[in-house]
């Protein structure tokens, strides 16, 4: 996780202009964020790193492959970078198709610095959480799986909410045998409490056959 | 934006296909006029000929019935040779007897036809019949029980004097085609006499009557043929029906043309307004988003300098490198602007031709007719007698068209009286001008507005462009005239003065 945050996040910025994408990508880069410029937007759908951390910049009018179908191509492929949409000419019919493509900002150009640079930042927050998120719960599972058939029983009567003796008197274990059960658990899956356990683990249990 | 009509049937057709199509409406509907015209015209003249010759009949039958009871009377009551016969009825040229054994007088052949015909009793008989010669004798074997000395009787009858030609029916006029194309005779076997000729000549068709005449002593057919000649034709009927048709057909063939064209024209006109609208929306929409690029650019640049200076230390070169960035693309913008305005002037403006104001401002008032009718507007045009102006005809034409069409909007705010729409040409404030006024009874123009009337994209309307007047003024302006508007109450009045064109312009012109 240490090593995803030390990174300096990565915006994808699509302009055809030239001069225009210059300057945003200047404009950006003096927040300190790294900026790649893509000035076609086919190669960027092919080329461009999905696991980078940041946000994408689109401009809706382009030639070749529109703004709104390159949303939509990233949507469909599940790529999960925020995306944040340029126009000339936003009407609302177009804003609406935008946010329904999953855009997560609509800015009209020429764009002011602040409401770009401040969309960027949280669209940046926003996906680094997500990985977080993301990542935690990679984590979470590979914990779970290590577990033996017994502790998953008992960790799901734990979650019920049951005492080590209603445990024992229910699997026909002796409460000491419970009690031992209960400590590997909560090493095994590096929980610091009960409602550590709770949060992170129920979810799993029930999806679990 | 109303859509436009779909083209009628009519239109579809060839200009050559839509001729011929006349052509044969017209023809045929000459042929059926004609055609039932003659068929009038024959029925009437055979209703006539049979009506006539059953009256010719009938008038010679009963003369035939009279001379048989003559004939039987005179058998009856056995008088002498009466010479005042003849004085009573003056067809019988004689009156014969012959009593007992005697034998008849006269020429042998006759009197014994004579002899022959007495052989059948009590009935008169024909003996001799000299149709060619305009005589024939009929005869009566006395009566039976007269005992032998009674006598037998003859008449000689003279064809010509038998005919009552008081009540003759044919030929009352005598000039008539009616009377000249009948021929009445009497024939018995081969023998023949005409009671009139007729005259000779083609004909269409021949109507014929022939009738035995009802007493059987006279065993003659009446027998009458009227011809149905070229000079029978209903000529005047028929001269008029064909002049009628040609004209009726004519006059409509006419009025579907001009509505044709006008409809044409109207639909060519709103069209034009279309794609004008069209092409001034893309010119917009394509300008927007040119000079939105370098804007965008000129606004990055700038708030990336900014910040760039606000570092400690200042990146100088990169703030230098971005502001170099930002005149190239104001330069961009500038261009742009430049395009635009080579594309918006029209070269050439300041030429024109001699143009008859009035006439143009008929012409625009002419096709918005049906315009106004529809916004429910009396129109009136006044129109003083002036000198033509010099200008071009499409530029006033449209100019006109903008002003009267404001109008007509303007006045579909008014419910509570009626609407009126003044346009009038007179002569201006100065000899050298003419001056057009457009003027009606609306709402006139809102204050705040006033001052800027003529400035693009500021309009009164919900949704108006607000080119039109702004056009209008660059137009005139273009042609050395001048166009402002005077608040009238109600309303509001838009004058347009043109300068006048001189002689010697004119004559170059012409």
């Amino acid at each position: 996780m240490n090593t995803l945050e030390s990174l300096s996040p990565l915006i994808h910025l699509v302009d055809d202009d030239a001069p225009v994408r210059e300057a945003l990508a200047l404009l950006i880069s003096t927040v300190g964020l790294r900026v790649e410029q893509w000035a076609d937007p086919e190669h960027f759908l092919a080329r461009f790193d999905r696991q980078s951390l940041g946000a994408i910049v689109l401009d809706v009018r382009m030639p070749g492959v529109s703004g709104l179908a390159v949303l939509e191509h990233l949507q469909a492929a599940g790529v999960d970078h925020p995306v944040i949409m340029l126009t000339g000419h936003g009407t609302v019919d177009l804003c609406r198709r935008a946010f329904k493509a999953g855009a997560a900002e609509f800015l009209e150009k020429p764009v002011n610095d602040e409401l770009l640079l401040d969309a960027l930042q949280q669209a940046v927050r926003r996906h680094v959480k997500s990985r977080q998120r993301h990542s935690a719960d990679l984590a979470a599972r590979q914990r779970f799986a290590a577990l033996t058939e017994r502790e998953r029983e008992v960790l799901g009567l734990i979650i019920e909410g049951l005492t080590n003796k209603e445990i024992g008197r229910a699997i026909t274990l002796s409460p000491r045998t419970v009690e031992s059960h209960r400590a590997h658990l909560f090493e095994k899956l590096a929980a610091p409490s009960l409602a550590h356990l709770i949060r992170h683990y129920a979810a799993l249990v029930e999806a679990a056959p | 934006m109303r859509a436009l009509a779909a083209p009628w049937p009519w239109a579809r057709i060839s200009r050559r296909q839509r001729r011929l199509a006349w052509l044969t409406v017209w023809l045929s509907g000459l042929l059926a006029g004609s055609a039932w015209l003659l068929t009038q015209s024959m029925e009437r003249a055979l209703n006539a000929f049979e009506t006539d010759a059953r009256i010719a009949h009938r008038l010679l039958s009963q003369r035939a019935v009279q001379h048989e009871a003559v004939l039987a009377t005179l058998s009856l009551m056995q008088p002498r040779v009466d010479e005042r016969l003849p004085a009573i009825y003056p067809q019988f040229l004689h009156m014969w007897r012959r009593s007992g054994t005697q034998a008849w007088p006269g020429a042998p052949a006759l009197s014994a036809a004579l002899e022959a015909a007495n052989q059948v009793k009590g009935r008169p008989q024909l003996a001799w019949a000299e149709l060619a010669g305009g005589r024939f004798w009929i005869s009566m074997a006395p009566a039976e029980g007269l005992g032998p000395q009674s006598a037998a009787y003859a008449l000689e009858v003279s064809l010509p004097l038998m005919v009552p030609w008081a009540d003759w029916p044919f030929g009352q006029t005598a000039e008539a085609p009616a009377a000249r194309h009948t021929r009445v005779w009497l024939q018995h076997g081969q023998s023949r006499w005409d009671i009139h000729a007729g005259d000779a000549g083609p004909d269409l068709r021949r109507f014929v009557f022939r009738k035995h005449l009802a007493a059987a002593s006279q065993p003659f057919d009446l027998v009458a043929e009227r011809r149905y000649g070229l000079d029978d034709l209903p000529w005047l009927a028929l001269g008029l029906w064909a002049l009628g048709w040609s004209a009726g057909l004519g006059a409509l063939a006419t009025a579907r043309r001009q509505s044709g064209a006008r409809k044409r024209a109207e639909e060519l006109l709103r069209l034009g307004q279309v794609s004008r609208l069209n092409a001034l929306g893309e010119l917009a929409a394509g300008l927007a988003h040119e000079l939105n690029q370098p804007l965008t650019a000129i606004l990055a640049n700038t708030q990336a300098t900014v910040r760039l200076l606000e570092e400690e230390p200042p990146d100088l070169h990169q703030a230098q490198d971005a502001m170099a960035k930002t005149a190239t693309q104001a330069r961009r913008a500038a261009d742009v602007v430049a395009r635009l305005r080579r594309v918006i002037e029209r070269p050439n403006a300041a030429g024109g031709v001699p143009v008859d104001l009035a006439g143009v401002a008929h012409s625009v008032l002419q096709l918005l007719e049906p315009e106004c009718r529809r916004h429910n507007v009396h129109t009136q045009l006044n129109v003083e007698d002036v000198a033509r102006v010099m200008g071009d005809p499409v530029a006033l034409e449209q100019i006109i068209h903008n002003l009267v069409i404001n109008a007509l909007t303007a006045l579909d705010q008014v419910t509570d009286r009626q609407r009126n729409l003044w346009v009038s040409v007179s002569a201006g404030a100065t000899p050298a001008t003419v001056r057009l006024s457009v003027r009606d009874n609306g709402p006139g123009v809102a204050k705040e507005l006033l001052d800027r009337l003529f400035e693009p994209f500021v309009s009164g309307r919900p949704g108006g462009l607000g080119l039109g007047l702004s056009l209008c003024e660059t137009l005139a302006a273009e042609m050395g005239g001048h166009l402002h508007m005077r608040p009238a109450t109600p309303g509001a009045e838009f004058v347009l003065d043109m300068p006048t064109a001189t002689d010697a312009r004119e004559m170059n012109a012409s």
